[in-house]
Order: C-alpha cells, then structure tokens, then sequence
C-alpha cells in the first residue's frame, strides 16, 4: 500500500470515540472505498467460477478479529461481534493449557 | 540456495530460543527392551545406565511380554513386514479385521476402525461425523490430538470448564439450536490422572441430546473393574457414541489406534477419515501382538489388578513419605514441586538414585504446577516401588521438600 493516501477526520471537541465507535467508522469508511474503487471484477470472476462449480456461495461484510500470543495465532469472523469473539475466544483457549503426552 | 543463508539463520534462532526458554526437548537413549527396568544413555554418550522406569505408560506390562513378542514374530512370518497400500486399496488383511472385532467386544461397542496411531483417530473422526451445522463442547483439559482434530472440523467450537457439570449443562443448553451436539473428553486426563465424571456426562447428554465421545488412550486395558475403561468404571457402558483409544500405550504399546462406537459413526470414519483414507493402517507384525494382547486381558483381570495394587501401594508410599500427590484412583500420580526448577532437580536427583521419571513444567502443564508424573505398571514389583519410594524420600530430604504442602513449597522455592 506504498503510497496509500487517507483521510483525517476532526471529531467534535469533547468526542471520545469508544473502541466500537472506531471500528464502526474504519469499517464504514471501508465499504465505501471497496465498492467505489474496487472495479477488476476478480471478485466477481472468482464468484462466478465457484458457482458455475456448483458451490453455493453466501458473501457479505463480517467482523473479523486476530489474537496474536507468542507463536499462537487465531482467527474468527462472524454476522455479529459478539458471534466473533466467542469463537476467537474458543479457539484462543483450545490451546490455553499445555498437553502431556 | 534461499534456504541456506536466510531461512536457515531464522531456523536456527527459533531453535536457539528454545532451548534458552528451556523448552527444548531431548531425546534419551534407552539400550534395552522396555520394561520395568530400562537401560538409558543419559546424558548422551555416557555409558547407558540401569534404572526402574516410572514414565513409560506400559500400564500392564505387555510391551515387552513374551507372548506378545512371540505373537508378533509369528505374525511377521506368516502375514510379513508392510502393505504398501492404504486400507480401501489392497492395505487390510483379515488380521486387521479380526482385531477391530475384538476391540469391539471388549470395548462394549458396536464397531471398530483402526488408524495408524490415537493421534490418526483424533484428528480425523470430527471431520468425519460433524460439519457446519453442529457443535463440538469439549473440556478444557482434553488431550493435543483432539484440539487438533477439532480445529479440522468446520463445526462450531465450544468448550466447558475442566470436569465442571454445571457449566457443561450451560454450554448445552446454549447449542439446542444446532444440529448434533457432541461433548468431547478424555477418559482419564493425562496431566493429572483424574477420571471424567462419564455418569454425569452422560446423563446431561441424554437430557439434552448430544452425542458423547471419550478419548480411553490412559484408560483402555486397566480402568473399571475389567479393564474395558473409564465407562466401565463409571457404569455407561454402552452408552458412548464414539470411543478411540491406543494401542500405544497399556494394549502392548507399539502403535496404532483406533475409532470405536456406533456403527454408523464408524462407517463415516471408514468413508471420510482422511488419516485412514490417505495413510497405512497398522502394520501385521504389530496386529498380530495386538491380536495377543486382546487374547491376554480378555482372559484374565491379573495385571490388571496388580496394577491397582501397585498404584494405591505407590501412592500410599509417596504419601507417607510426605510427598504432595494429586489424589486419584489412575496409575498416573503425580508428585507435585510447582517450582520448575525444583522438578527439573528432583528429576535429576532420581536419575541419579536410578529411578528414570521427568519433570513437567510451563507450558506442558500450567504455570506453577510442575510436577513429576509418575506413572505404574503391572510390571512393576514391590521392590522396584519401594526402591522408588526410597529415593523419593532421599532426593526430597535433600530439597526439603518432605512434609511441605503448596503453600510451603511455594514459600521457599517460589512458582
């Protein structure tokens, strides 16, 4: 992304934006780009294959969270965030405690 | 030529740092069968050393038995060496099949699928029997190769609290909207050697309608009153949906494992395991001492009950000793230090008074709980135990570590 410009945007003294209020606006914002500069159509193309190969596809915007820990790494998405952390969360405690063999 | 400057270099320094973190495993030479007595190269190239074993999970003392061995060579004379192919190809002998049908009678199931190891089983009977629309709910504390295998299966992830009824009846409570539900656990927990509460864990799935699966690797062969495993011990026999198990470990400790359970949930392994449908199975030569192990413990509850008799023998030594063990009814009783260091000097302490035991600490176990596992077997004698037992006693008196309880430990020897 060299050379990636972006846009600040001034909050309203006194704004504390909560951490959700951020992601509401990142995610936003984020759309918008998508959808007005995103035009290849490899998306489409990719779509398009998978049905042709007979898959039944279900897309759409998701929240998606990453822990990092050490060597550990977990991934989650989900409709909602609460859907998001449970899993992550799940995934994350899997390998919480050691193993003896 | 990439791979000798840069990836070599960051190769190195991982390894580097395992073994600054003192997480680096090392392997030790043992010069003889196993055994009650083993003879281990330690460190490496010093003239191998004989010592009682207290760490092999050789539960009845099958992996060097006359009998299996003779089974074994038999077996190799007459059905050779390797297949060469995977099972569904030209890889399954009768053997094969003679042996899955007396896994199932002496499990109490309805059918049987061997996998190259436990591990094999593990990691592909959740693939095998759930998908999307379901839920796999297992304790905290279950065994690597079922989180591997869980995390191969594209159904929902849920766990509940290390042996805790209450929180496992929230968790099913929670997933009645999904399509199967299936609570997943250990037999006997290899970190501990406590048993799964198998009666109240069925008893919920049953309320609730869930499927029940027990990994029985520390428990096949010697818990219950024969041996059949934990949910014999617990009165549920029959009542498991999906069993796997070792041969690895009590059943003559080669190799190999297995899927037991109801015969549908079997069959989709048979279709769908990807470790048994794109791997050999279990070689004849091994089959054959299985076959015999089979024979021996059906026969008779012998080594079985000197295990028991060894294992509240050993635990009632350890205890008067005033060592802190965790209290239980498994062969597995593990003497407690929580002090890493404290484990890894004990450990050393023994080998030197010729007992062979290791310590655990972080991240094999929790922080602040290592500990020395110990582990029995019906090979063991009185005299190896007492022997043990007498340089437990030696070795602790030097640490002073004998009548302390966590507290103490703690206090003078910090987590």
């Amino acid at each position: 992304m060299a050379g990636a410009s972006s846009i600040a945007v001034p909050l309203p003294a006194g704004v504390e934006p909560t951490r959700l209020d951020v992601e509401l606006l990142k995610a936003a914002f984020s759309a918008i780009v998508t959808l007005r500069y995103e035009t290849s159509g490899d998306w489409e193309a990719a779509l398009n294959q998978l049905e042709t190969d007979g898959w039944k596809v279900h897309w759409g915007l998701t929240w998606h969270a990453e822990a990092k820990k050490g060597d550990d790494f977990e991934q989650a998405s989900g409709k909602t965030l609460d859907e998001t952390f449970a899993q992550l969360a799940q995934l994350a405690r899997l390998d919480m405690v050691g193993h003896c063999p | 030529m990439a791979y000798a400057s840069k990836a070599r270099e960051w190769y190195k320094g991982e390894l580097e740092t395992l073994r600054s973190q003192g997480l680096f495993k090392q392997e030790r030479f043992i010069h003889s069968p196993q055994g009650a007595e083993i003879e281990v190269e330690f460190p490496t190239g010093k003239p191998p050393k004989r010592v009682i074993n207290m760490c092999a999970n050789n539960y009845l003392g099958l992996s060097s038995h006359p009998e299996v061995v003779a089974a074994a060579h038999a077996g190799l004379d007459v059905r050779g060496y390797g297949m060469s192919s995977v099972r569904f190809i030209c890889g399954t002998q009768d053997i094969h099949r003679e042996l899955e049908s007396k896994l199932t009678t002496f499990l109490g199931t309805e059918d049987t699928l061997l996998f190259p190891s436990c591990m094999d089983a593990n990691a592909g009977v959740f693939e095998a029997v759930l998908s999307e629309q379901d839920v796999m709910i297992a304790d905290r504390l279950v065994h690597a190769s079922i989180v591997d295998g869980m995390r191969l299966c594209k159904a929902m992830t849920d766990t509940f609290k290390h042996s805790d009824m209450e929180h496992l009846e929230e968790k099913l409570q929670e997933h009645q909207d999904k399509r199967f539900r299936m609570v997943i656990t250990d037999g006997v927990f290899s970190m501990d050697g406590d048993l799964a509460k198998l009666d109240e864990i069925v008893r919920l799935a049953e309320k609730y309608d869930a499927m029940v699966f027990v990994d029985e690797s520390h428990a096949s062969g010697f818990i219950g009153k024969t041996g059949r495993g934990t949910h014999e011990h617990c009165g549920v026999v029959g009542r498991i949906d999906i069993i796997t198990t070792t041969l690895g470990k009590a059943l003559g400790g080669a190799s190999g494992g297995c899927v037991s359970g109801r015969a549908e949930l079997v069959e989709m392994c048979r279709q769908r395991a990807r470790p048994y449908l794109f791997s050999n199975t279990v070689a004849p030569v091994i089959v054959s001492g299985a076959l015999k192990v089979m024979d021996l413990i059906s026969a008779t509850t012998e080594r079985r009950d000197k295990l028991e008799w060894n294992t509240k023998y050993w635990r009632s030594l350890l205890t008067e000793a005033g060592l802190d063990i965790k209290a239980g009814e498994s062969p597995i009783v593990p003497v407690m230090l929580y002090n890493a260091k404290l484990a890894q000097d004990v450990a050393r302490g023994l080998f030197d008074e010729g007992i062979y035991a290791v310590g655990f600490f972080f991240p094999v176990v929790a922080k602040g709980q290592a500990r020395i596992r110990t582990q029995l077997s019906a090979a063991h004698e009185k005299r190896h135990l007492d022997a043990a037992a007498a340089a437990f006693r030696k070795v602790g008196a030097t640490h002073g570590i004998l009548g302390l309880n966590k507290n103490q430990i703690v206090e003078k020897f910090g987590l």
